[in-house]
């Protein structure tokens, strides 16, 4: 078949519609879909400022008011804090950033690694948060004098949390921005 | 925007190039569950696409452009299935027409390219110029032609293979 008899069987699909549209139903589902999925970085990033900001200055508060606290609990809180910080700066760049890409395929690519990078760089960035927290609640606890057993289950816990962070990180953010990044070598070599 | 005119423009939009969007998807899902979600994603990503439109661009390109790189990340897992929890309703609906098996094959064939190559496929068998496919993809004209040569003889292939089986 010569490539001119292909794209005059190609042309001829337009002359027919095989499908219609359920423009009620197309409505309905694109409101959900909106609802569901839409900003969900967004969502994530407010989630870890408010997070983090109440909890440390809960942790602060409480210091205050009962006038106690080792440097543990005021490092932990205060590594809270830093962080809420960071992220807001780190949101109020990445919104900055949004339209600086360009209006073609390999511009939409680019837009979709930069926010994949950002994911992937966010969720390391907690992993490493989780670690020194947990190191921080650990010795807390041990200046304390908490038992054994409460000792075991801040490990337990962390060990669990921070196994489930990297399983999300490798898995899902970083597999994510391999994909595009592959899909970007595909559009350019 | 209103979300009375974003509306309005919507369905000018899906209601003019319906035929474009069945072509990209069908190009890219192959079973009909598939191509609903697809179809459904790409709407939804026009749909958010009407407040950045600034008439640079002719509508077309501008849904060609937003269908391809739809269907190129929904192809990638990026976006399949972002909202696995909702119940969707199906909104295509099949209408039987007289059909030709020759448009099946090329279907399958195009399906066959890597999700870059499908999408300069479906541009070039819908008469894009080199040079409008290296604006709509950000790409040298080049670098299209050099894609477009090779998807033509690997189809042209392909057809001897159909036309030896016919």
């Amino acid at each position: 078949m010569r490539f001119e008899e292909m794209k005059k069987i190609w042309d001829e699909q337009n002359k027919e519609h095989v499908f219609a549209i359920d423009e009620k139903q197309l409505h309905q589902n694109i409101e959900e879909k909106k609802r569901k999925s839409s900003a969900l970085v967004g969502r994530i990033e407010i989630i870890l400022i408010v997070v983090n900001s109440l909890a440390s200055s809960t942790i602060i508060g409480l210091n205050v008011v009962q006038r106690k606290g080792n440097i543990f609990e005021n490092a932990m809180a205060l590594l809270m804090l830093a962080t809420a910080i960071y992220i807001i700066f780190r949101r109020a760049h990445r919104l900055k950033n949004e339209n600086r890409f360009d209006r073609t395929m390999l511009g939409d690519l680019d837009h979709a690694i930069s926010n994949a990078t950002y994911q992937a760089q966010l969720s390391y960035g907690m992993l490493i948060n989780s670690v020194i927290i947990g190191i921080l609640l650990f010795l807390n606890a041990v200046a304390e004098d908490k038992s054994p057993g409460l000792l075991f289950l801040i490990i337990a816990l962390f060990a669990i949390t921070i196994y489930l962070s990297r399983w999300e990180h490798r898995s899902w953010h970083v597999a994510r921005k391999k994909r595009l990044e592959g899909m970007r070598a595909k559009l350019v070599e | 925007m209103k979300d009375s005119e974003q509306r309005e423009i919507f369905k000018e939009w899906i209601g003019s190039h319906v035929g474009l969007l069945f072509k990209i998807a069908r190009a890219y899902a192959l079973t009909a569950d598939d191509r609903d979600d697809l179809f459904q994603e790409i709407s939804l990503q026009v749909w958010r696409s009407i407040p950045n439109f600034r008439n640079e661009s002719a509508v077309t390109t501008w849904l060609y452009r937003i269908a391809l790189n739809t269907s190129i990340r929904w192809k990638s897992k990026e976006l399949k299935h972002v909202a696995q929890d909702i119940t969707e309703i199906p909104v295509l609906q099949a209408e039987s027409k007289a059909h030709d098996e020759r448009i099946d094959w090329l279907y399958t064939e195009i399906s066959r390219l890597n999700e870059i190559d499908r999408s300069l496929c479906i541009l070039f068998l819908d008469d894009f110029s080199y040079k409008e496919m290296a604006e709509m993809l950000g790409i040298s004209e080049n670098n299209v032609a050099i894609k477009i040569h090779r998807i033509k003889k690997y189809l042209i292939e392909q057809s001897k293979k159909y036309d030896y089986e016919i």
